[in-house]
């Protein structure tokens, strides 16, 4: 992700001298986080058991993005209903009630190809590039 | 750092609880159960994020709400999802309706999809009125074929010199094609996401 992020950032000959450039940039941004946020959660939760607050704050860290972090639940959501992930409730030390996300065995299969397309892809666009970038500074 | 956050400030309470009325009324869709742990979990995840600053007094808390964004729209999709999941299952036309209303806007493809499904129910209304306005309007609904050899189904304002091919079975046979559409568009929108993903589902596990 970030070494797409910087290549993007790093091409010289993208004059953004208008702000509607920037805002078509920051549009697909968006879309590109919206995108990889299931994968990325699939791949935080192959880790370990974890929680919506934690795994927004590690999707924030790692993406850089100012998502709103409520955005999460529907996705978990989504996954539970697919039968990706499961839920379960656990007592915190104060008392408080905490919802934890466990990875299942089809979310495992599921991360794992995802990754492997994520891989693909990410390798081909990586060609992609560098072939303009080559033709525009020889 | 203690585990718990109290909320002293009143300032700062008024605020979360604001918030949080906000949220459970955004949630009154889902059922009581869903929607107790669903505020739970939102709870959890402010208190998560104050706990994080150290900090409970009234900008605090106003940050970490702002943070986790504003329930009508991050909740959007759950509604929607509960909505037309009840919709299938009770043929009832009002959460139907408020569920693709709320798809529209989410992505493109969702947006169309749930444009092309209004249109589908606004087509199946106009066949209600066809059933239902034959008796005031006979002469400007039904199935006409004018001297020109053009033809009409359907509600005209202006049908002179037409012959009307149907004369009353336009009335049940509007409303056998409005029942069909209905339970077919209904039926389908309740099992279209589970599908989809479960198509999905099972190519990754080839």
């Amino acid at each position: 992700m970030r070494d797409c992020a910087t290549s993007v950032s790093d091409v010289p000959f993208i004059p953004m001298t208008s702000s509607s450039g920037a805002a078509v940039v920051a549009r697909w941004a968006i879309q590109l986080h919206k995108g990889v946020f299931e994968f990325m959660v699939l791949l935080l939760l192959r880790e370990r058991p974890s929680y919506g607050y934690e795994l927004m704050t590690q999707l924030r860290d790692a993406l850089a993005t100012d998502t709103a972090e409520g955005t999460i639940y529907p996705l978990l959501r989504r996954l539970r209903d697919d039968g990706l992930v499961t839920s379960k409730w656990t007592e915190q030390s104060s008392g408080m009630p905490r919802k934890y996300y466990e990875i299942t065995p089809l979310g495992r299969v599921v991360v794992q190809q995802m990754g492997d397309m994520w891989l693909e892809t990410s390798n081909r666009i990586s060609r992609l590039a560098n072939r303009k970038r080559a033709k525009v500074n020889p | 750092m203690t585990d718990v956050i109290v909320l002293r400030d009143p300032e700062a309470d008024r605020v979360w609880r604001e918030y949080f009325e906000n949220v459970t009324s955004h949630a009154r869709h889902l059922s009581a159960h869903d929607r107790a742990e669903l505020i739970l979990e939102l709870e959890d995840h402010a208190r998560s994020s104050l706990r994080a600053t150290g900090k409970s007094d009234a900008d605090h808390v106003r940050v970490a709400l702002r943070e986790l964004g504003d329930p009508a729209e991050y909740l959007r999709p759950i509604i929607a999802h509960e909505l037309l999941a009840r919709a299938g299952s009770s043929l009832n036309p009002v959460p139907l309706v408020k569920g693709l209303t709320l798809l529209i806007g989410q992505t493109f493809r969702t947006s169309l999809w749930a444009l092309t499904a209004l249109f589908g129910y606004t087509l199946l209304a106009i066949l209600v009125a066809m059933a239902l306005g034959k008796g005031v309007f006979p002469g400007h609904i039904g199935f006409f074929v004018f001297p020109d050899g053009s033809t009409l189904f359907g509600i005209g304002r202006d049908t002179g010199g037409a012959k009307e091919m149907l004369g009353w079975w336009s009335v049940p046979i509007a409303l056998a094609g409005a029942l069909l559409l209905y339970v077919f568009l209904t039926r389908i929108i309740a099992r279209r996401s589970r599908k989809a993903r479960a198509a999905l589902l099972a190519l990754l596990r080839h």
